[in-house]
């Protein structure tokens, strides 16, 4: 799949039903964050993987250096 | 091979997603063992956050990071008895210290886009880095159902020389990174999130521990330094799937893909999953896979041919090399009482090329 594709796709999703704001409860819920409840967790391992693996990226912007020698 | 080291640094985690949450203040303490399976490198680390409100409109985040790390990394030596000839063996590290702190502002205006300028920086004994970065949020419409990110950062690192690195003097490198977003509340129960991100670095990337062995024209061996490319450029694009199932059950589907000019290629698929099995427990499982390419001047340490020609790049770092990864992890959350929570874990971490590594986790989070 092109990276374009990705995005187009959820732009697609436009015709999504419209969701009222009394409708999120269950969008509220800290399980529904992307890094989840504690999101520590994912920087930590985030951590093992960019000292082991040779990908980095999509996990957002920022989040300062490592030596990772 | 590689000096394993747990990035610290942390963001202050620019929340890029439609799906936001109520805010709370919190203090959070997270510490984690790391332990390699050929007890090659040990890494004990803790972290402190905060994350604090003023009013409804500014939002603060600040973390600090400590590691200790200890052990030996792979490197070639010369054969003990055989001149000429080498071999791999291991350098003994001292126990080496980092630290490193992060922050992260956040402003919303009327419409409740999201505006967040943060900085990190971390040093040690042979490292150091600074970085700066910016992040917007921008609402589709005024139900919230869809927005748009965007951020960039930009990162400047040093290698610092020591008696043990192949350079006697410092070498710098920069990196910048951009990410572009849109997310999608699909229903009331699930949101979709897509982005597309690129790098771009330069400078000294080369490894500044590790060697390579050259073949000479005449047949004898030359122990040099690592060489790698000068500039790196990487795009890719990630999905991301969150489904309230039921109350209690939640999933988390993620997905990347990623090419750099290094040739390397990749897929990661993650999966979490979140089950508050009663008011007080909840139980996360996590399982991630990776397939990895890789780079075009990678050799492996116990390949054929496993040395370089007299001129062009070449690494023996197992980072850059063709392999599939993955790790099983359980986390348990305990909430005894709704402002405290401690966290537990323990992960697996498995490569196809014969690489294992095992950590756990303990944390508390008091919000307030």
């Amino acid at each position: 799949m092109k990276p374009g594709v990705a995005v187009l796709l959820v732009l697609g999703l436009s015709a999504c039903q419209s969701v009222m704001p009394w409708q999120k409860a269950a969008l509220a819920q800290d399980t529904m964050k992307p890094a989840g409840p504690v999101a520590a967790l994912s920087k930590l391992d985030l951590h093992v993987y960019t000292s082991k693996e040779a990908v980095k990226g999509g996990t957002g912007i920022g989040g300062g250096g490592c030596g990772c020698n | 091979m590689h000096k394993p080291t747990l990035m610290l640094a942390l963001a202050g985690g620019m929340a890029l997603s439609a799906g936001a949450v109520n805010a709370e203040d919190k203090l959070s303490v997270q510490t984690m063992r790391y332990r390699e399976d050929d007890q090659r490198m040990d890494i004990d680390y803790i972290t402190f956050g905060l994350e604090k409100d003023f009013g409804t409109d500014y939002s603060l985040k600040l973390d600090y990071g400590y590691d200790a790390i200890s052990g030996a990394t792979p490197v070639w030596k010369p054969h003990p008895t055989q001149v000429g000839e080498f071999v791999e063996s291991r350098q003994t590290l001292a126990k080496e210290i980092r630290r490193a702190a992060s922050g992260a502002l956040t402003l919303r205006d009327k419409a409740r886009n999201e505006y967040t300028v943060g900085g990190a920086y971390s040093d040690e004994l042979d490292f150091k880095s600074a970085e700066i970065s910016a992040a917007v949020i921008f609402w589709h419409d005024e139900l919230h159902n869809r927005s748009y990110n965007a951020g960039i950062g930009v990162q400047d690192n040093t290698a610092i020389a020591t008696p043990f690195t192949n350079n006697a003097r410092d070498a710098d490198s920069r990196a910048y990174n951009v990410q572009l977003g849109v997310t999608e509340v699909l229903d009331a129960t699930s949101t979709l999130e897509a982005t597309l991100f690129g790098g771009r670095e330069s400078g000294y990337l080369s490894n500044h521990y590790l060697k390579i062995v050259r073949l000479q024209d005449d047949g004898s061996k030359l122990l040099v330094g690592d060489s790698r490319p000068d500039r790196r450029n990487s795009a890719g694009f990630t999905l991301r799937w969150i489904r309230a199932w039921q109350p209690t059950f939640t999933s988390n589907l993620w997905y990347r893909y990623y090419h750099d000019s290094w040739g390397i290629n990749a897929h990661t698929v993650e999966s979490k999953l979140y089950w508050d099995a009663t008011a007080w427990l909840r139980v996360n499982p996590v399982y991630r896979w990776q397939w990895q390419d890789r780079a075009n001047f990678y050799r492996a340490y116990n390949g054929q041919p496993n040395m370089f020609a007299t001129t062009g790049y070449g690494s023996n770092d197992a980072r850059l090399g063709r392999f599939t990864v993955q790790t099983a992890q359980l986390n348990l959350e305990f909430r005894p009482l709704k402002q405290h929570s401690i966290n537990v874990g323990y992960s697996h971490y498995w490569q196809s090329n014969g690489f294992a590594a095992d950590w756990i986790t303990a944390g508390y989070i008091w919000k307030f």
